[in-house]
């Protein structure tokens, strides 16, 4: 191996940009990392190199660990992507930089200046200045000057980022043949799927400091693991699959048998990824003599040369749905491409009804959260969108950011607002302008069973309307609830609150997957509610009653149950008991423990609460410090 | 397209741009060459012969060579530290740093004689520094080269800083890692790297610091005082040849101090037009 990196971690304040990355790179391969910008792809590469110190983990250059050596000691060949060439010095001082650095003679580091300027296509310009040359031979340059002193490994940071299109593919041909010819093991960082495809013998796809996946281009296409690899290379098409007796179904069709898939749901959700040249058109359905997935109208037809790109929208299908959700629409958007007809002639057109049929597709064995967060003019969307944001980076989940408002112009403001705020081009964020009353919106989009969690904020003080809107959504949403407020940014501690019992296995399964996605440890809270029946009516002045009972056996069977699903888990989990207002005593859990996320059982007005008639829901929403999750218990709902 | 623009307006309104031209024409000969001229006519009214006759004497020529080796003296010190300063303060992070940026900034807005004030406040005789100097170390400070060279470098310290700090800012901190993935040591980088692209900077700088340290009086007469042939620089010779009524004198060192001004000028806007020509 010429390059092991083991387990690298980064930081840039709390932020993780380099998270747990290990990877291993053959002799003379070109592995590329392939990441949207900000995903911490260039920080690994300056980290092998040596520019940057990582605050954990190893890493190794042919079997030396470099871990803590100097850039100087470390021999590795760095291209940058504004080249960095010293402007001062001739083309040919520049590549005999780093042979006079290493104190070679200058017959030599002639020689070897002249081989390298031959290997580069720019023999005879050693004489010239950095800035007589163009963009691409600038970076030719710096790929020689770093080839010059025969580097261990060879790293390259988006070499072609500055470079226009013609020149690029020029380039990247061009590297592609250097490389293979001095054969020295070489990391390109990019963010241009194209670029990957084409250069790498291998390719590892890195989001959010994480590296997802690595495999050969064919292999990461083909057959991804992931959601963010599937859409991140190439077009994707990703719909919702079920796992039913044995066999895997899309919509009313059945894909496959061979149930070797294993999904993480338990209800078998699994998701179906079919690229858009894996589907064939066709004007009546007995001209398909392959699975047919349905009928559909042809909404765009775009012509790009070699291929044709079609945008079309099916019709409503059983038990299935886009991934990431649409919201709010009808039918099942995709995109086909196909070869168009060599005579030129477009044979499908927009608005016609077309059949579609699948040739090939591709199975991820789960689906990621989907979160859907409610913003209307009452919320701090800043606030909501940043925890949003969160909870998509540390679940891998799938954001729709909906904006509501009662005309169509002050919602399309808040999705812009919405979307200036998030700021990055995301795949994970969508957003949607809504007209119409906020809790019909929402509650009509979350019954359609299509999200996981719902995600609010605190209503602001001042508006007795949002208020009113807010606890209508509390009290009717199917979905688990989580209202942000306080001023957390991450959940690294959950209290699920069981006061007497409540609440049950469900919010401890939901919000255990919660926690295995963010790695935040678990405290399982029982308050004995010692003065009932009028405990917590009082409210915070009321003082505790001091009598310790003994917690009852099915209380304790129940903490115990619970821990173990969540150790199981591998999720850390212990047990807190206390007595005395119930409120209270969460809030001073809360607080002891620096919990920053609290679930609760759903307890409201006229409610079945085995606590009697008191609203401990509104109570502890009201005063909590920090985000509350509130789960539901209406077993219609999947999690 | 732009140039184009402002050319045609030119173009259309010839009577507006040509009065004011004229105004700013008229006011810089009425302001700066006049009273040049007045000078340089004054200290050449003897000839070449003449002038010469008033540099070579004794005090003259001892004022000059004291101004212009403290001077130099000062411009090598400065060179170097102000190029670290402006190293640290580009490069580094560390608390105070925006007050130490503003500081240095601060001997520009001194009076020069309170500059003075301070280092005989500071150096004097009588001072626990000033008088350990003296007796343990037989070095004075005040009245003495020692003390023009401590006013010279407080008075031109921001020159080189301030010239070779917006270049460093530019040059992009990729040169230096890739000199250090190529091998270079520190050391090599500075001197391959960073030094030739910071040169004509510090050197601009340098010149320019020489420059105002040549025409320095109002620390140095403080500092120093006004002994011929010992602590009279060629500043405050000017003074003490218009106090003793010899204009003449008095303008025949002008005359020699201007052109040097000049020569310097125009060495720092030769280089730095050259710079920018090589960054265009």
């Amino acid at each position: 191996m010429s390059i092991v990196i083991q387990d690298l971690v980064k930081h840039f304040g709390a932020h993780a940009v380099v998270d747990h990355v290990s990877l291993e790179i053959h002799d003379g391969e070109l592995l590329v990392l392939l990441g949207p910008s900000g995903s911490g792809k260039s920080t690994i590469l300056r980290i092998i190199a040596g520019l940057i110190p990582a605050d954990g983990g190893r890493v190794f250059l042919h079997g030396r660990d470099v871990t803590h050596l100097t850039p100087q000691q470390r021999n590795t060949g760095f291209v940058f992507q504004n080249y960095s060439l010293f402007r001062h010095m001739t083309v040919a001082e520049n590549i005999e930089f780093g042979l006079e650095a290493r104190h070679v003679p200058k017959a030599q580091r002639t020689a070897k200046s002249n081989e390298l300027l031959a290997l580069v296509g720019l023999g005879g310009l050693g004489g010239r200045y950095p800035k007589q040359l163009s963009g691409g031979q600038q970076q030719r340059v710096a790929v020689a000057r770093a080839l010059a002193f025969e580097p261990s490994v060879l790293l390259l940071d988006e070499p072609f980022g500055a470079l226009d299109v013609k020149i690029r593919a020029q380039l990247r041909l061009a590297l592609k043949e250097i490389q293979q010819r001095v054969k020295v093991t070489t990391i390109l960082v990019t963010h241009d799927q194209e670029e990957a495809f084409e250069l790498g013998d291998r390719i590892g796809v890195i989001d959010r400091g994480r590296l997802l996946e690595v495999g050969s281009p064919t292999a990461l296409y083909r057959s991804p693991q992931q959601e963010f690899v599937a859409t991140f290379l190439g077009g994707a098409n990703l719909m919702a699959g079920q796992v039913k007796e044995g066999r895997v179904n899309l919509g009313s069709l059945e894909l496959s048998d061979a149930v070797s898939y294993t999904t993480v749901d338990p209800e078998g959700r699994l998701e179906v990824l079919f690229r858009p040249e894996d589907l064939t058109l066709a004007t009546a359905r007995e001209e398909l003599t392959i699975p047919v997935l349905g009928q559909g109208v042809i909404e765009q037809v775009l012509f790009l040369g070699t291929l044709q790109r079609l945008r079309l929208r099916l019709h409503p299908l059983p038990n299935t749905w886009r991934l990431p959700a649409e919201f709010g629409e009808t039918g099942l958007p995709i995109q086909v491409a196909r070869v168009p007809r060599s005579d030129g002639h477009l044979d499908f057109q927009a608005g016609q009804q077309v059949w579609v049929g699948i040739n090939n597709f591709h199975i991820l064995p789960r689906i990621p959260m989907r979160v859907l967060v409610g913003i209307d003019e009452s919320a701090n969307a800043e606030k909501l969108l940043t925890y949003g944001e969160m909870l998509a980076r540390a679940t891998g989940g799938l954001v729709t950011v909906v904006t509501m408002a009662e005309d169509k112009a002050t919602a399309e403001q808040l999705a812009i607002l919405a979307r200036e705020t998030v700021g990055t081009q995301s795949p994970l964020m969508e957003f949607h302008a809504r007209v119409g009353r906020a809790t019909d919106e929402i509650l009509g989009q979350a019954k359609a069973g299509e999200y996981d969690l719902l995600l609010l904020a605190e209503p602001r003080k001042d508006s007795p309307r949002a208020e009113t809107t807010f606890r209508e959504l509390v009290r009717r949403s199917p979905l688990p609830l989580l209202i942000v407020k306080g001023e957390q940014t991450t959940i690294r501690r959950i209290l699920f609150c069981t006061a007497g019992g409540e609440p049950g296995k469900r919010n401890i399964i939901f919000g255990g997957r919660l926690a295995r996605r963010t790695g935040a440890g678990t405290t399982l809270l029982y308050v004995d509610p010692a003065s009932a029946p009028t405990f917590g009516g009082g409210g915070p002045n009321r003082p505790a009653p001091n009598l310790a009972r003994p917690t009852p056996p099915w209380i304790a069977k129940h903490l115990a149950e619970g821990t173990l699903t969540l150790r199981n888990q591998g999720i850390s989990a212990e047990i807190q008991e206390r007595s005395g207002v119930v409120v209270d005593e969460i809030l001073k859990e809360a607080e002891k423990g620096e919990h920053d996320l609290i679930v609760i059982g759903r307890h409201l007005e006229g409610g079945t609460a085995r606590l009697g008639s008191i609203d401990l829901t509104s109570e502890i929403l009201q005063r909590a410090p920090c985000p509350v999750m509130i789960v539901t218990e209406d077993p219609g709902v999947s999690i | 397209m732009f140039d184009a623009s402002i050319k045609k307006r030119q173009a259309s309104r010839p009577w507006g741009q040509w009065s004011l031209r004229a105004v700013a024409l008229i006011y810089l000969s009425a302001m700066l060459l006049l009273p040049l001229a007045a000078v340089v006519s004054d200290g050449l009214s003897g000839g070449i012969q003449g002038l010469w006759q008033d540099i070579s004497r004794p005090a003259a020529m001892a004022a000059l060579r004291l101004s212009l080796w403290t001077a130099a003296v000062m411009t090598g010190i400065n060179t170097v530290m102000g190029v670290l300063a402006a190293y640290v303060l580009v490069r580094y992070r560390f608390p105070g740093k925006a007050f130490l940026n503003a500081l240095i900034d601060v001997p520009f807005a001194i009076p020069t004689l309170v500059t003075g004030l301070m280092l005989v406040v500071l150096y004097g005789p009588q001072t626990a520094i000033g008088g350990f100097l003296d007796r343990r170390l037989g070095i004075d400070i005040i009245f003495a080269p020692p003390g023009i060279i401590l006013a010279l470098l407080f008075v031109s310290f921001p020159f080189v800083v301030r010239t070779v700090q917006p270049v460093l800012t530019e040059i992009d901190l990729d040169q230096e890692d890739a000199a250090a993935t190529l091998g270079a040591s520190s050391w090599t980088t500075f001197r391959r790297v960073l030094l030739p692209a910071l040169a004509p900077a510090v050197i601009s700088g340098a010149l320019l610091s020489f420059a105002r340290a040549l025409g320095e009086f109002g620390s140095i007469i403080v500092v120093a005082g006004n002994f011929p042939l010992r602590s009279q620089t060629a500043a405050v010779y000017v003074l003490s040849q218009i106090e003793s009524d010899n204009q003449r004198g008095a303008s025949a060192m002008s005359v020699v101090l201007l052109a040097m001004a000049f020569t310097l000028v125009f060495v720092v806007d030769f280089i730095q037009r050259r710079q920018e020509r090589r960054n265009a």
